[in-house]
């Protein structure tokens, strides 16, 4: 028998996006069924009633805020309002801090016993310029995971770094690892001999993957903005991070990996480059769509991610070969009319595909649900996947989508199980297609390592119980939905 | 001892000419102190003070830059009495006209509002999701019930009044956001009889609640409320509209949006 226990706290004023944070996490703990966190006006203590929520004898007015447990015990729904009052008292969302003194200012940070070095900023795009150039003026290298932060201050500010001898990795910036030590959504690969500059956080990622695939290993990961490379930024930071790469004794191999950039900026980067592989260092430049070729200078030109990745182990003396997913994996599946629709979490994996399925003419859609007018005001859906859920809900109603081609991007910043919620999103689907006497095929590759804290296998797993093809990498996954619509690529 | 604003800190600073109560008395209280905005309560009003981000919200006071919001956010949190002043002599600086004139819809904008809208996930434990979807689901409703003049609209707004989560319920940003797209397609007999249905139920909300839905019934909405609006004017405002209602609150800038988006006739379906 389940009991409802309440804790009033009167005229207690908090924000929304708090309360419902501290519901959700509250409500996962064992025991609990089911936590409520509102302010007690009368529509919803009616609902609150409606839902067996409404404890008897309840006295509160509208202006308080009242939190509402139901647990199967009496220990498990007073454990809960103690640490929902608890989470209160400090004005803390529960997972969003982390342990120890919570600094609240770039000035507070600096008189610490140890100082930082680096800062890592993630609010709102239209105040990461403000606390962006706070932490350069500090000193301080930055990672500025926000996105939407005008192109104006991203030029700004890079200007500011690179007279400060600092690094300023973003905005928009997904992944790095300096010195080891991983940023965003860092998958856990092995530390060697490559180092790479990404003007794109899943490229890096897939680059970094498949190289710890083949046995190598990388020095460092420097993020420098998915828009570096454009016309008005330059290329900026990845010049800079270049000069750093140079002077890095780890780093033996040097890999630049991006999405197309602006022609002036992709000759300017190609002339560095070439004059860092005549100083006898080996060097890949993995940019999206460009033909592949070897320079004069011997910098290899790659124009997808997978080949890219090859190139470099070439490089160190080790062999990779990602291939396609096995022959039978399609075996039952008869290609008909229809797309293929491409929903990435991943940007730079998105355009990967789009590149192969353009090349090899297959019918096909392809979003980036990570890009900015995705994300604004809410988290990057490697975080949350609620919003490409709801687009493969959609995708199962759409007559025109046979083929599903999806990415599950690992690592440390993303969700802690996310095939649990892509599986259970195709499956409805895939139902849903069915009701309407149609097939649907959903195809996918994983982004990860085998150290990964989410577990490469058991989330391969997931997918395959769900009926999900797996393919080695993203290019493959790319060229099995292209053959899954019966073209050849 | 109370904390006192330093000069120089509303240098700059832009004010709700229709909500300037609060003028005149030197102490305020602080109710609630967030990372954009600050709520202060003065003789008895609600005076949010917010940064240049956020804009200024009805009755309230947007700063003129992110450093003097900053400088204020760093003395409030080290307070220890709740009790702010400093106010003295200021007269609201430039004051701003907080009212919606009518705007012409575009036939185009206003489907791809809804088709957006329908597809907006809602973020949250499911049983809050059920419950916001189906408060922002009312809004077509109310807007018709308003625009009939029917008797019907004192129970729909009665169920939805003070319902949903935060100190602003759902029901409420819904609310405003009918209000809003009724003041936007001209409809001042359907806005006469909605904002009477809805003065009379303000007690059944919270104080902040209240609060806006108070001064949305007298034509004066946040500025981000004027920015929502055009995405019912031009067919290429509504990803970025939508986008920026996501950062409002939990809910909230969706919220309204929904309320405003079902405010408003196709112009196509008006026509035929």
């Amino acid at each position: 028998m389940s009991v409802v226990r309440e804790r009033i706290f009167s005229r207690l004023y908090r924000d929304s996006v708090e309360l419902m944070a501290i519901a959700s996490t509250l409500e996962r703990a064992e025991g609990v069924e089911r936590v409520g966190a509102v302010m007690a006006t009368p529509a919803n203590l009616a609902i609150l009633q409606a839902s067996g929520m409404l404890p008897a004898g309840l006295i509160a007015a509208p202006d308080d805020l009242v939190i509402v447990v139901r647990a199967q015990d009496e220990d498990a729904a007073t454990v809960t309002l103690e640490e929902a009052e608890q989470h209160l008292a400090g004005g803390d969302v529960p997972g969003s801090q982390p342990s120890g003194t919570v600094l609240h200012t770039i000035a507070d940070a600096m008189t610490q016993k140890l100082p930082p070095t680096l800062a890592t900023i993630s609010v709102p795009g239209e105040f990461a310029p403000i606390v962006g150039e706070q932490a350069l003026r500090a000193g301080l290298h930055v990672f500025c995971f926000s996105d939407n932060v005008p192109v104006e201050d991203e030029v700004r500010l890079k200007a500011i770094a690179r007279d400060s001898n600092l690094l300023f990795m973003g905005p928009d910036c997904g992944t790095a690892i300096i010195d080891g030590v991983p940023l965003g959504f860092a998958n856990a690969v092995r530390r060697a001999a490559v180092g790479i500059v990404a003007a794109s956080g899943t490229g890096a990622q897939e680059v970094s993957v498949l190289l710890d695939r083949a046995g190598a290993g990388v020095s460092q990961l420097i993020g420098v903005g998915g828009r570096d490379l454009s016309g008005q930024v330059g290329g900026a930071m990845t010049l800079f991070a270049l000069d750093l790469l140079q002077a890095d004794p780890s780093t033996e191999v040097i890999v630049v990996v991006s999405k197309p950039p602006a022609r002036e900026v992709a000759d300017r980067l190609l002339h560095k480059l070439d004059a860092i592989a005549a100083t006898g260092t080996p060097v890949v430049a993995c940019l999206l769509g460009e033909a592949p070729q070897v320079r004069a200078s011997g910098v290899v030109v790659c124009g997808t991610l997978e080949s890219g990745a090859i190139a470099t182990a070439d490089s160190v003396g080790l062999r990779l070969a990602p291939g396609d997913a096995p022959a039978d994996t399609l075996a039952g599946w008869r290609a008909g009319p229809g797309r293929i629709h491409g929903l990435y979490t991943g940007g730079t994996l998105a355009s990967e595909a789009r590149l192969i399925l353009r090349d090899a003419g297959a019918p096909c859609t392809i979003i980036d649900l990570g890009d900015d007018q995705y994300t604004a005001g809410r988290p990057h859906p490697m975080i949350d996947p609620t919003l490409r859920s709801d687009h493969i809900a959609a995708a199962g109603a759409d007559p025109d989508i046979t083929v599903l081609l999806l990415d599950l991007v690992l690592g440390y910043g993303a969700h802690l199980d996310p095939a649990a919620e892509l599986a259970q999103a195709v499956i409805a689907a895939r139902q849903r297609a069915s009701e309407d006497g149609r097939a649907l095929l959903a195809i996918a590759s994983v982004c990860g390592s085998p150290q990964d804290q989410q577990g490469l296998p058991a989330q391969r797993e997931t997918l395959l119980d769900a009926g999900i093809a797996l393919a080695p990498s993203n290019a493959g996954a790319a060229r099995l939905a292209a053959r899954a619509v019966g073209v050849s690529s | 001892m109370a904390t006192r604003v330093p000069p120089g800190l509303l240098d700059g600073a832009r004010s709700d000419v229709g909500g300037l109560s609060w003028i005149g008395y030197t102490t305020a209280h602080l109710v609630h102190l967030g990372q954009t905005s600050a709520v202060l309560e003065a003789g008895g009003s609600l005076v949010p003070v917010t940064h240049p981000a956020t804009g200024l919200m009805p009755g309230g006071v947007c700063l003129g830059t992110a450093t003097q919001f900053g400088r204020l956010r760093s003395i409030l949190s080290g307070a220890t009495d709740s009790r702010v002043a400093g106010w003295c002599g200021w007269a609201g600086g430039t004051r701003v006209d907080l009212g919606l004139s009518a705007a012409p819809a575009a036939a185009e904008a206003v489907d791809r509002l809804h088709v957006a809208l329908a597809l907006e996930p809602v973020p949250g434990p499911t049983w809050l999701v059920g419950q916001v979807r189906r408060l922002r689901a009312s809004a077509p409703d109310i807007a018709r019930l308003a625009c009939r003049l029917d008797s019907r609209l004192d129970v729909a707004v009665s169920s939805v009044i003070g319902a949903g989560p935060g100190s602003t319920p759902t029901g409420d940003d819904v609310l405003v956001g009918v209000l809003a797209g009724l003041r936007l397609s001209d409809r001042g007999h359907a806005v006469r009889h909605l904002s009477s249905v809805v003065v009379r139920h303000l007690s059944g909300t919270t104080r902040t609640g209240a609060h806006f839905l108070l001064a949305a019934t007298q034509n004066r909405f946040a500025e981000h409320v004027h920015h929502a609006a055009r995405a019912v004017c031009d067919r290429a405002s509504v990803v970025p509209v939508i986008a920026q209602c996501r950062g409002w609150g939990a809910t909230s800038g969706i919220d309204l949006l929904s309320g405003l988006a079902a405010a408003i006739p196709n112009p196509q379906e008006e026509a035929a």
